[in-house]
């Protein structure tokens, strides 16, 4: 069989074996869950519980700040001991609910008590899960009621893709998804094509999960009314980008300044389909989510699955802790995850993993030998190089010129980089001085 | 717990590195070098010790002088010696040489800021500079397997490569199986076209160099000389109506320099363009010099000033050669 792929693209180790095997672990949630109101970047909520107030598991305690946001609920019963400013993963501080679980996950009322989706509307099925207060949870954390509904432009979406690439070395959060919910995830994605009206879609997945293809191949087979198309990509970094997946499995290109929905795509991840499935079938809102658990320094690593609002130190200490002390603890995967300062950082619903490394061993860095290593496989056709050059330079004007915009930071420059430079590192904080 | 450390991704490196290219190239060249010092002697061992003797003392010397980190390790002098050495004549005096690889490596490289800096081939430049400096010196070739001494070569009977035969009307020709082995006349390193591929097919299957430069560059010397070159092998006269398209083209391949430049000099990366549109012009740039010296030139050999004469136009190419995105190329909607 001919495998799907981009242009471009690295294969640094995948070291997903050691997770890929064992089942997702239930993780109880901690005595003390912090809720942050802003779970992604722009997309934030405002408190509406107070301290001293009981919540119920599943109820609503950030409300939207805009039309856009999606809301927050309490992943757990009990009791609200503080609203206040705690640190986001990313470094800054947001306003955050504390609540202190009494343990009895009392559950508030259902979201949704239909049990049909196949009666309901695309207007409907798009305030149940904006009311589930579910976002892509690839790690993006775009809102997924703006994906379900159709774009503004008049245009329809009619290709649907289910992104199950997992391209990021150790996570496997996805693919013991697939092997554990594979119904959920056929059932969200049966959602999905009933929402746009479609009756064909997408299932992509790379070659290294053999298990989860076979699995879903078969499922598809079942199908009577909807065509799912099970198909498998090389494994190579980024192939799960967005851009990236698209070109590899329709080959279509995305134009600079536009998104897969102006030309009638939308992806979806994994996770999220479980999500959706879940909010309409059962009427819940997206409480927990997995996450892989990695590194060298982590004695026992697993998948696990987590309420929203756990700290990292509880998920670290209910695994069996570190083998060794970690350098950089790295929420996400290491090509493009963050490193956060302190382990009392709560789950975030784009929390794919928790990388714990020890000393990572980095050469040197050398002048630029304009070996074109980074030209040939950057994914998204740049010149990282160059790029690199007019970001130290602080010459902004040619760095936009360069159509910096449209860089992915997806960090395969800085990861085969022979002068070991770290352009993806430059070009990121150049972007933020433009901006 | 200690404080945990934060950083930018990504958090894991490959295990690329200037080092491990270097050495790649070192083992690339060592058929070459060893198929050299097989035909030229012992002499070609000590030139070639040197040369990369100079060029990393040179490096190292230059380096605590202007209070610069030491980075002979990186192995990119030992590279730049090498490659000169084994496009020197071995009849070459060694304080020649070694003037020619401290010349490559403080004014060529040095001078402009170092590994990365320089903007011609270090090795290529030091060979030029030897060439105008001591032309004689430069151009006086042996036979293989002629005993030499160490430091006085002047009796010894000089002859002509074979590029130079093709260009004597009426000289003996060596036969393809002598050029493709080595047994003929010729700089150390150029002479045995079969060492020079394997070093080219490792480079390529080690994903070191693209095979696009010295392809381009081979393809352009293959259709220029056989359209320009004459019937026998021989130059043809300028567009004097003679025989076209009858060039022998092999010849020009597996003669002279061209493997060892295709393979080893046009591909440096910090002096080739960076796109590999770019890398294309410039083997098809590099191709075209080097037919039009060698048929019409005053030198026998052009491969080395077309190298130089493209490396000093790569800014140029990589203006004009920057690669379209993905999102603009070809875009449905």
């Amino acid at each position: 069989m001919k495998l799907l792929t981009f242009k471009g693209g690295v294969r640094p180790p995948e070291n997903k074996l050691e997770t890929c095997n064992i089942p997702i672990k239930n993780i109880a949630p901690s005595k003390i869950m912090t809720f942050l109101m802003s779970q992604t970047g722009e997309f934030s909520c405002v408190p509406c519980v107070s301290i001293g107030s009981d919540v119920l598991m599943g109820q609503l305690i950030g409300e939207p700040a805009d039309d856009i946001s999606v809301p927050i609920h309490s992943s757990v019963s009990g009791k609200v001991i503080a609203v206040e400013e705690r640190m986001h993963p990313n470094g800054e501080m947001v306003k955050a609910v504390i609540i202190e679980d009494n343990g009895f996950d009392t559950p508030a009322q259902a979201i949704s008590a239909n049990k049909d989706y196949r009666g309901l509307s695309n207007d409907e099925i798009v305030d149940v899960v904006r009311k589930a207060g579910i976002v892509g949870m690839g790690g993006e954390g775009f809102p997924t009621h703006l994906k379900l509904s159709q774009p503004q432009n008049g245009k329809k979406i009619d290709k649907i893709i289910v992104n199950a690439a997992e391209t990021e070395p150790y996570l496997t959060c996805d693919h013991r998804t697939i092997l554990e919910k594979p119904y959920e995830l056929i059932g969200g994605l049966k959602v999905i094509l009933h929402n746009f009206g479609l009756t064909k879609a997408y299932i992509a997945i790379e070659e290294n999960k053999p298990d989860a293809i076979n699995l879903l191949t078969q499922l598809a087979k079942r199908e009577k009314d909807i065509k799912i198309n099970v198909v498998t990509l090389k494994s190579k970094y980024p192939q799960g980008g967005e851009a990236q997946m698209i070109s590899a499995v329709l080959k279509h290109k995305i134009q600079p300044g536009k998104l897969p929905a102006d030309m009638g795509i939308a992806v979806f991840n994994v996770g999220t389909c479980c999500e959706i499935y879940r909010s309409l079938m059962f009427g819940t809102s997206l409480l927990s989510r997995v996450v892989t658990v990695a590194g060298d320094c982590v004695k026992n690593p697993v998948n696990v699955r987590v309420r929203i609002g756990t700290s990292f130190e509880h998920i670290f200490e209910s695994i069996g802790g570190f083998s060794k002390e970690p350098e950089r603890v790295i929420m996400g995967g290491p090509m493009t995850g963050i490193t956060v300062s302190t382990l009392d950082i709560p789950v975030t619903k784009t929390t794919t993993g928790l990388i714990a490394l020890n000393k990572p061993k980095f050469a040197e860095e050398l002048p630029c030998i304009s070996c074109g290593k980074c030209v040939i496989a950057c994914p998204t056709k740049l010149v990282p190089a160059e790029l690199n050059t007019q970001a130290r330079n602080e010459n902004y004007g040619n760095f936009e010129a360069l159509h910096a915009s449209d860089c992915i930071e997806c960090g395969t420059c800085s990861y085969l980089c022979p002068s070991n430079q770290h352009q993806t590192k430059h070009v990121r904080l150049a972007k933020l001085a433009v901006e | 717990m200690q404080a945990l450390k934060t950083a930018h991704a990504p958090h894991i490196r490959g295990k690329n590195s200037v080092q491990l290219i270097m050495l790649d190239v070192l083992i690339a060249l060592l058929p070459a070098t060893i198929a050299g010092i097989i035909f030229m002697g012992y002499r070609a061992a000590l030139l070639i010790f040197v040369c990369i003797a100079s060029s990393v003392l040179s490096e190292a010397l230059w380096q605590i002088f202007s209070k610069k980190s030491i980075t002979v390790s990186d192995l990119s002098a030992t590279v730049t010696g090498l490659l000169l050495a084994l496009a020197l004549p071995v009849t070459l005096p060694l304080w020649m040489a070694a003037i020619g690889s401290a010349f490559a490596i403080i004014v060529v490289k040095q001078f402009f800021g170092g590994l990365g800096g320089n903007f011609v081939n270090p090795a290529l430049a030091g060979r030029a500079f030897l060439m105008v400096s001591w032309f004689a010196q430069m151009t006086r070739w042996t036979e293989p397997f002629t005993s030499l001494n160490i430091t006085n070569n002047v009796d010894v009977i000089s002859t002509a490569t074979p590029l130079e035969l093709l260009a004597t009307p009426g000289a003996t020709l060596p036969s393809y199986l002598e050029l493709f082995i080595g047994n003929v006349a010729g700089t150390i390193g150029e002479v045995s076209a079969v060492a020079l591929l394997l070093g080219g097919i490792y480079l390529i299957a080690r994903k070191v160099i693209n095979w696009k430069i010295p392809a381009a560059f081979i393809g352009t010397v293959v259709v220029g000389t056989f359209i320009f070159c004459g019937s026998n092998g021989l130059f043809a006269a300028p567009f004097g109506g003679l025989n076209f398209f009858g060039g022998d083209w092999l010849y020009h391949i597996i003669a002279g320099s061209l493997l060892l430049g295709a393979f080893f000099m046009a591909t440096d990366p910090v002096t080739t363009p960076i796109s590999q549109k770019g890398q294309v012009y410039f083997g098809i740039g590099c191709g075209i010099i080097t037919v039009i010296i060698r048929l019409w030139g005053g030198y026998a050999e052009g491969v080395m000033f077309a190298i130089l004469l493209m490396n000093v136009a790569t800014p140029l190419i990589d203006k004009i050669s920057m690669p379209k995105r993905l999102e603009a190329k070809g875009a449905k909607s």
